[in-house]
């Protein structure tokens, strides 16, 4: 033992003699800051030069996938002298990796971050990414997504200390509104209609119930789902000007509030009264949303992303409606674009680079997106989603909740660890291992100590 | 070559969690604070906590499990030992990311298990195994199990097969019945098998990512996270590289220390 | 039925009762994956015929050819580059005395214990400052470095197990280290050495998290990481998915099965003095 125990030490020493000899100063220290590029910035760019960029995105779901390829041919075929290298991930993948490849030397030109202080701050911060000012008033972006305040959530302080407000850094292709996907078929079977206020909501969750249909379905185990489903809860019971300012971190803000407990309560309820699919924590998602798309529930909380799931094989049989108010007045819903794309301060040809954000997120591949079953961030004016299909409904959605300001920020960007306290908090909530006010001070004791 | 890509590192990673830093921007120098914190952390506690209850999944039950089938093959002459050796040892040669496909859909509350136990009327019995509270972290074991039993087994019929027949006929004339001359001849004869096989499954259990990466993610709540996990999302998601580092040095003296006890207690020495 | 008849059906039954915890799960996946592409099932259900056509659906959409190419081809680099190195450093470790043999031997062990997910980072810095990333070499290079850790652990162990009367008796014959070494005990240690490539060779094919950080070029992509990519684009397509992670563990199965008899004698002889 004393013998190895000597081994030890020496190991240790030799380990702190290699530490000192590879003499590596701070980490990260080697990180650019922003080159500066003054200036008015314009939409043209040479197009003799040979150029070749490597975008990055999370598009993995075939249809938006197929849409995002089809938009990079479109746009090498009318700038000959660009190719693009497309490169796509599954969230998860892409989200653990995206920052150590946006540091890179060899970062990608074009690529999608998240907002919020996990990914976008750390990328501003570092001097990553480009400011994008110059390039939206050249092309428009300013004006392009409908009510300006949509890009908030997009604008950081030059020196990324401040959210929502400043410098814009990036823009979205898609627009995410949550709210309440249904199925007409099942609907009618149990005899009921669309609710138009809250309690009637409730009343069509415990008729399901009662008749044995799982009134809401969601995948548990992948832990975020069951956030989106109190993030709509949330935007009912507490003022929307209290959830963003939570959400961006400003201070003074809180979660342990009467309004976001209230929420907390009712999430509580659900689960207790079992109004969650059977087993639902240990459901994963895609399970979850594929038993919907067959017809075994009645709702499923979600976003636009997931409606071609639903429509594709369901067609018409799938609605879709915000969840509706507990008074007279409009509900907020939580809604934002989606990841935005950036342009790396590591490129030797922003200008291309804006140019090709411009394509992906303008009115054409808007049309594109809807042909695909999902919304997009700019309004074509196309006569798609006027009619009677879900898309048109969450498209409605999208506008009214906008225009009348009543969009609040995912739960989730409010610190970099908020996902993992909020959705596995949840998680244990929804099966009565904790309290709605355990839950509500846990939540804000991560704010805290992130925003101190 | 081992120097550059496995102890350079090892040397940069310690030197990290020296600092606070995000992966990205500059770091800030705090000495020992990630260590301080990470021991102060209630969440690497609790993390450490499941690491022990998968030793028990990982290890003892897999060793027990390879005892017992060992004590009842060592002497039998039934035919097709080498092919069930062969059949329980594939689960180890499987990638994570399949096994979690596998399991995913084996634990789904329609899944698999569940309609077994209806069908055999346990219907009662039914549960959400990965995602209630109770259950998510023994349900996540019993895939270690499952994978690590194989090896023991092969480990301990080897070395069974090793001790010589003298001992057996030596206890056989002393009376003793088949219990007794396990624990007199076979579990002596196999110490330093044990001290393998217990080594080998115990840094598995403390080092368990990919399965639990791949089903609940540590979820429900924190019912499954262990610090091999804590170390990736701090790593790659929250941006905690320092800390994650530091919980990184502190599980792998752990294991050593481990490892090196497990050694010293079981195997005998000659 | 006499005695030893009763415990015959007893081992019997205990063995079956093992077998099919074993192989359950993987029935399941492999019957899953026989349903047709899209299919939603509930528990294990018969397809209604066993068709291949979902694997060759999967193959195709999942780019696997060219993701297998890429996993043998790495996985090929590692397991020989860990054998040339690890055998005469098992053997040096094994049989000489040399100074600091014993501390250079537990830093090496160390290698085996450090949680991977700790050096990542660090390596990802190192490999993008030697501009290495999205190259096979990224992957090779960290995934030799800790096979060697253990090869050299597993052939020390074997070069201690064989009698010292047999290097003695070649080296009498005028042998030198290096000829004893190759044409002495490499030989014998066949099962061993047989039993360390297929280890390594099962490690680096399955290696997930090193490739996701360090590859994000498709043409570079391993199975298991195209297996990520394809869970989350056709994840509500449970047969296909089944499919693909069939395909993607099919070459290690089939590696495993066809030198199992080898290999589970080898895990013996490198193991017997861990």
């Amino acid at each position: 033992m004393m013998h190895l125990l000597r081994t030890r030490l020496r190991l240790t020493l030799l380990l702190l003699l290699c530490a000192a000899v590879c003499g590596c100063g701070t980490p990260g220290s080697s990180g650019g800051a922003v080159t500066a590029r003054s200036g008015p910035v314009s939409t043209g760019f040479d197009t003799g030069e040979k150029v070749s960029l490597t975008m990055w995105d999370d598009e993995t779901s075939p249809g938006d996938s197929k849409a995002q390829d089809q938009l990079i041919h479109e746009f090498e075929q009318r700038y000959p002298n660009v190719t693009v290298h497309r490169v796509v991930k599954s969230f998860d993948d892409y989200m653990s990796t995206i920052k150590l490849a946006a540091s890179s030397s060899n970062a990608p030109d074009v690529f999608q971050g998240n907002e919020g202080y996990a990914v976008d701050q750390a990328l501003i911060k570092a001097g990553l990414i480009l400011p994008l000012d110059g390039q939206a008033a050249a092309y428009g972006w300013d004006t392009r997504f409908g009510n300006p305040l949509t890009l908030d959530p997009l604008r950081w302080s030059a020196d990324g200390a401040t959210w929502g407000s400043g410098t814009l850094w990036g823009v979205a292709q898609k627009a995410e509104v949550l709210g309440v996907f249904y199925d007409k078929d099942v609907m009618s079977r149990l005899g009921l209609r669309p609710p138009r206020t809250f309690a009637q909501f409730e009343q069509t969750l415990a008729k399901a119930k009662a008749a044995g249909v799982p009134p809401v379905m969601v995948g548990g185990l992948d832990r975020w789902p069951l956030g989106h489903v109190f993030m709509v809860l949330q935007a009912l019971f507490e003022k929307p000007s209290a959830v963003s300012a939570w959400a961006f971190g400003h201070p003074g803000a809180s979660f342990d509030t009467p309004g976001t407990r209230k929420a907390a309560e009712v999430f509580a309820q659900w689960g207790a009264k079992g109004y969650f699919e059977n087993g639902f924590n240990g459901v994963s998602q895609q399970t979850a949303a594929a038993r919907f798309a067959k017809g075994e529930g009645l709702y499923f909380i979600t976003g636009p992303w997931e409606n071609q799931t639903f429509a594709g094989p369901l067609g018409n049989r799938v609605g879709f409606f915000p969840m509706p108010g507990t008074g007279s007045a409009p509900s907020a819903a939580t809604g934002s674009l989606s990841l935005p794309y950036h342009i790396s301060s590591r490129t030797p040809h922003p200008e291309v680079a804006a140019a090709l954000i411009d394509y992906l997120t303008g009115q054409h591949a808007a049309k594109l997106l809807i042909e695909n079953g999902d919304l997009p961030a700019a309004d074509p004016g196309s006569a798609a989603l006027d009619g009677g299909s879900s898309l048109a409904a969450i498209a409605r959605t999208w506008r009214q909740k906008s225009r009348a300001g009543l969009l609040v920020p995912y739960l989730d960007w409010a610190t970099a660890s908020m996902g993992d306290t909020l959705f596995g908090g949840l998680q244990q909530l929804s099966q009565g291992a904790t309290t709605p006010a355990q839950f509500t001070a846990a939540v804000q004791k991560d704010w805290e100590s992130a925003h101190s | 070559m081992f120097a550059l890509f496995v102890i350079a590192p090892m040397a940069d990673g310690a030197w990290i969690s020296l600092f606070r830093w995000d992966g990205v921007t500059s770091g800030t120098w705090v000495g020992l604070g990630n260590y301080r914190a990470a021991i102060e952390d209630a969440a690497v506690r609790t993390a450490f906590q499941h690491s022990l209850v998968l030793i028990l999944f990982y290890a003892v039950l897999p060793v027990i499990v390879g005892l017992a089938l060992t004590g009842l093959l060592v002497h039998s002459r039934v035919r097709g030992v080498s092919t069930v050796r062969t059949v329980i040892f594939l689960p180890q040669v499987l990638a994570a990311v399949v096994v979690g496909v596998a399991w995913r859909w084996l634990y789904d509350p329609q899944g698999p298990i569940n309609q077994a136990l209806s069908a055999v009327g346990l219907g009662s019995l039914q549960h959400s195994w990965l995602g209630d509270l109770s259950t998510a972290l023994p349900a996540v074991g019993l895939i270690g199990s499952w994978i690590t039993t194989g090896l023991c087994l092969v480990l301990f019929m080897a070395g069974a097969q090793r001790i010589p027949p003298a001992r057996y006929e030596a206890a056989r004339v002393d009376g003793a019945g088949p219990v007794r001359e396990f624990f007199a001849v076979t579990l002596p004869g196999l110490r330093n098998e044990l001290a393998v096989a217990l080594s080998l499954t115990v840094i598995a259990a403390l080092r368990a990512f990919d399965i639990i990466y791949v089903t609940t993610k540590g979820g429900p709540g924190d019912a499954t996270t262990v610090p091999s996990l804590l170390i990736y999302t701090r790593a790659f998601v929250t941006g905690q590289v320092g800390s994650a580092a530091a919980i990184g040095a502190i599980m792998g003296l752990l294991i050593l220390t481990l490892v090196v006890v497990i050694t010293r207690l079981v195997e005998d020495r000659p | 039925m006499t005695a030893s008849g009763v415990e015959r059906a007893v081992t019997y039954a205990v063995l079956a009762l093992f077998s099919v915890l074993a192989l359950a799960p993987i029935a399941v996946i492999v019957l899953t994956a026989m349903h047709p592409p899209g299919a939603l099932l509930t528990g294990v259900e018969l397809p209604d015929s066993l068709s291949l056509s979902t694997f060759h659906s999967a193959w195709d959409a999942g780019g696997f050819g060219r993701l297998m190419a890429s996993s043998l081809l790495v996985s090929a680099s590692v397991v020989a580059l860990t054998t040339v190195l690890c055998i005469p450093a098992g053997y040096a470790f094994g049989t000489m005395r040399f100074p600091g043999a014993t501390p250079i031997f537990y830093l090496m062990l160390a290698g085996m214990v450090v949680p991977f997910e700790s050096l990542i980072v660090p390596l990802y810095y190192t490999f993008r400052d030697a501009g290495l990333t999205d190259t096979y070499w990224a992957l090779i290079l960290p995934q030799t470095g800790l096979s060697i850790s253990f090869g050299t652990f597993w052939m020390r162990a074997f070069f201690r197990s064989v009698p010292a009367e047999l290097a003695d008796a070649a080296r009498v014959d005028g042998a030198s280290s290096w000829r004893v070494l190759w044409r002495v005990l490499v030989p014998i240690g066949r099962p061993a050495i047989l039993t360390m490539v297929v280890l390594v060779f099962m490690w680096t094919w399955n290696e997930f998290l090193l490739a996701l950080v360090m590859i994000s070029d498709q043409a570079h992509r391993t199975a298991p990481l195209g297996l990520s990519t394809f869970q989350s684009r056709y994840g509500v397509d449970v047969p296909s998915v089944s499919a693909a992670a069939v395909l993607v563990a099919a070459p290690v199965v089939l590696v495993y099965l066809l030198t199992q008899r080898q290999f589970l004698r080898g895990m013996l002889a490198g193991s017997i003095r861990g």
